[in-house]
């Protein structure tokens, strides 16, 4: 399970937008129509391949409660990318989203990578916002958007590699500091598994070395 | 995996130290042409620790000095851990034989059992006396090296006792307690070594690999980020505690440190060695329950009790001989509690800190009483596995072998909880003000 890096994500957004249940969809590839109210913070991982490199992304879901918001604001420092998630059956979670957004902004590195998810795209009939309205408010944010759907899967893949993506391309650019672990970004360890037998082998070479 | 994730709980001042250890070390390696092999992978130099480098590098002639004080150090090391195997061998185990027998004559099995577990300690402990005056007057050699280098040496002696196994320096990092190697380092280490020397035969080579992997496992059950974010609660109530503090002088300065030193004393961490080994998934339903019931909150303890009844179902019902695969599941089971142990306080640290009105003492009567819960969690089950393997084999040197790994990696997982419960303090802390 080594990898060549390791994103910490964050997953923002009102209560009930469908957080978690985009977590699910990403990391267990189900849905759960009854979710439990998440406490503080949960996590998510799953291994991805970008440009031939294995990648393991590190996902803090986050609860949308007021009540936990100064703690869950705490985890977005050293996060390298965001999921800031409304629901578009319920316009008051994209009227919170400026909210969001400047917290997000002030609490986080000013390279975070930041995709907007109009979630819950399946339920066509009782939208409430348009998926113009969802990009408009990207464009003018410098965001990526996406609609999303956790229940069919619409976009989740994609809204989570695509955010690798670009972090990735920025790392490649140099715009961000990989050795700065607030960035959100860890290489991987050299050390193999422990069950390959090259593991073994380099750890008693070091070992030598120095008696 | 482990080394790079442990690496984000450290305070920004810790990490720098870190750098510089680590830049040191890359160092050494190079120069001495040690076989580690580099990737791509490996972090690239920061200017920051090209500083360090060369203040701590002065010039080539004292360069020359430093690495043959390396090597002494080296040589050191290596007398260090003979010793240390020494002191393993001459541990007195009790014979699993006998253990068994004495469990089903007698239902005391308890006191038998933190016997296996104290003696180890008690009788290493007396050795490492010993050793660490052979250690010093080893030391006293090297000074006829230049008082220079045996200052240079000191700083190094630590880089390469971590060099010679990269897993301790890894583990070393996340405790973070200290940058000296606790016991259970020393012993792992020794350990290590031992296999080394029997590296002949394949079933040391496994268990070697075996041996790795409780960090391994506990960063797959993601004990290591519920740390990660307990240490992120545990700092931001520092410094909220600071915010509050800074305004006030005099009198109210003092009462306010008060309040934080009694909070502080609230929290004294049970001791390891006095705790049970007799949980079992029903008593442990119960006893957590217990520890939280003066909170205004509910913690769901569901899937640590369902990971107990899970351990205890399975170690009733595995009829195989297969010692080795014993020791594996009781790895993973340490590492999987653990985990789940770790989960339990972050989660516990979130909702206490959601609250609006706090009650310190409860609080801190909660946190240690779990504490001491989860130290007995972690004894119980060792002692369980350990006795499974006893009960198919009990003379053969393997199976003594992989008793004292489970009790090794016990007390890692104890260390764990250890550490979590020291972040939790500051949280405490916090609701008294």
């Amino acid at each position: 399970m080594s990898y060549a890096y390791l994103f910490k994500y964050i997953v923002i957004g009102d209560t009930g937008v469908g957080k978690s249940c985009l977590l699910l969809q990403f990391t267990d590839k189900r849905f759960q129509p009854v979710h439990d109210l998440t406490i503080g913070v949960e996590f998510g991982a799953r291994m991805i391949t970008i440009d031939g490199k294995q990648i393991k992304l590190q996902i803090w879901d986050t609860a949308g409660q007021e009540a936990f918001r100064s703690i869950t604001r705490s985890y977005y420092r050293g996060a390298a990318g965001a999921l800031l998630v409304y629901d578009i059956t319920r316009r008051e979670t994209f009227n919170h989203l400026t909210t969001w957004l400047e917290d997000a902004r002030q609490h986080s590195n000013s390279n975070m990578v930041i995709m907007l998810l109009g979630n819950k795209s399946d339920l066509e009939s009782r939208r409430e916002v348009k998926k113009e309205e969802g990009e408009a408010f990207a464009r003018e944010h410098g965001l990526v958007f996406m609609e999303t759907s956790a229940r069919t899967a619409a976009n989740v893949e994609e809204a989570f590699i695509q955010t690798a993506k670009e972090i990735y391309e920025k790392i490649q650019e140099g715009v961000f500091d990989i050795n700065n672990e607030a960035n959100g970004i860890k290489i991987g360890t050299v050390s193999t598994p422990p069950t390959s037998p090259i593991g073994s082998n380099v750890s008693g070479q070091s070992s030598n070395s120095c008696c | 995996m482990a080394e790079s994730d442990s690496e984000a709980f450290e305070s920004a001042d810790e990490e720098v130290i870190e750098k510089k250890e680590n830049d040191q070390q890359k160092k050494i390696k190079k120069e001495e042409q040690t076989q580690v092999t580099k990737t791509n992978d490996e972090p690239i130099k920061s200017p920051a620790s090209d500083d360090t480098q060369q203040s701590s590098w002065r010039s080539w002639s004292a360069f020359g000095m430093l690495k043959s004080a390396s090597q002494n150090v080296a040589s050191l090391t290596t007398h260090v851990s003979q010793s240390i195997s020494t002191a393993i061998e001459s541990i007195n185990i009790p014979d699993p034989e006998e253990m068994a027998k004495i469990n089903a004559n007698n239902e005391a099995k308890t006191s038998t059992e933190d016997e296996s577990q104290k003696t180890p300690n008690e009788e290493s402990g007396f050795k490492l006396n010993s050793l660490l005056s052979n250690v010093s007057s080893i030391s006293s050699k090297v000074v006829s090296g230049g008082l220079d280098t045996l200052e240079e040496l000191g700083k190094k002696t630590i880089t390469i006792i971590q060099e010679t196994d990269p897993n301790i320096a890894s583990k070393l990092r996340s405790m973070n307690v200290s940058n000296k190697p606790n016991l259970s380092d020393l012993l792992k280490e020794a350990k290590e070594r031992e296999d080394d020397e029997l590296s002949g035969s394949s079933q040391s080579k496994d268990l070697k690999n075996q041996t790795v992997s409780f960090e391994h496992l506990l960063d797959e059950y993601k004990g290591l980020v519920y740390l990660e974010a307990l240490e992120i609660q545990s700092n931001q109530s520092k410094l909220k505690i600071e915010v509050l503090l800074k305004p006030l002088t005099g009198k109210a300065l003092a009462e306010m440190q008060e309040t934080l030193t009694e909070v502080e004393e609230l929290c004294e961490l049970p001791d390891a060695d006095n705790f049970d080994s007799d949980l079992t998934s029903i008593t442990l339903e119960s006893k957590l329950k217990k520890a939280i019931e003066d909170l205004s909150i509910e913690v769901n303890f569901t899937e640590i009790i369902n990971c107990a009844k899970e351990l205890d179902q399975w170690i009733t019902n595995y009829n195989d001989n297969d010692t080795q695969r014993i020791y594996a599941k009781s790895i993973e089971a340490l590492a999987k509690l653990c985990a789940l142990a770790l989960n339990n306080y972050q989660k516990l640290a979130e909702l206490l800190l959601s609250l609006s009105h706090r009650s310190t003492a409860d609080e801190a009567d909660s946190v240690s009483q779990l504490c001491g819960i989860y130290f007995s969690l972690f004894n119980t089950y060792a002692g369980n596995y350990s006795e499974k393997i006893s009960q198919i084999n009990s003379t053969s040197d393997e199976s003594k072998k992989l008793s004292t790994n489970i009790f090794l990696e016990c007390s890692n997982a104890t260390s764990y909880v250890k550490k979590a419960f020291q972040l939790f303090i500051p949280i405490l802390q916090l609701g008294a003000l």
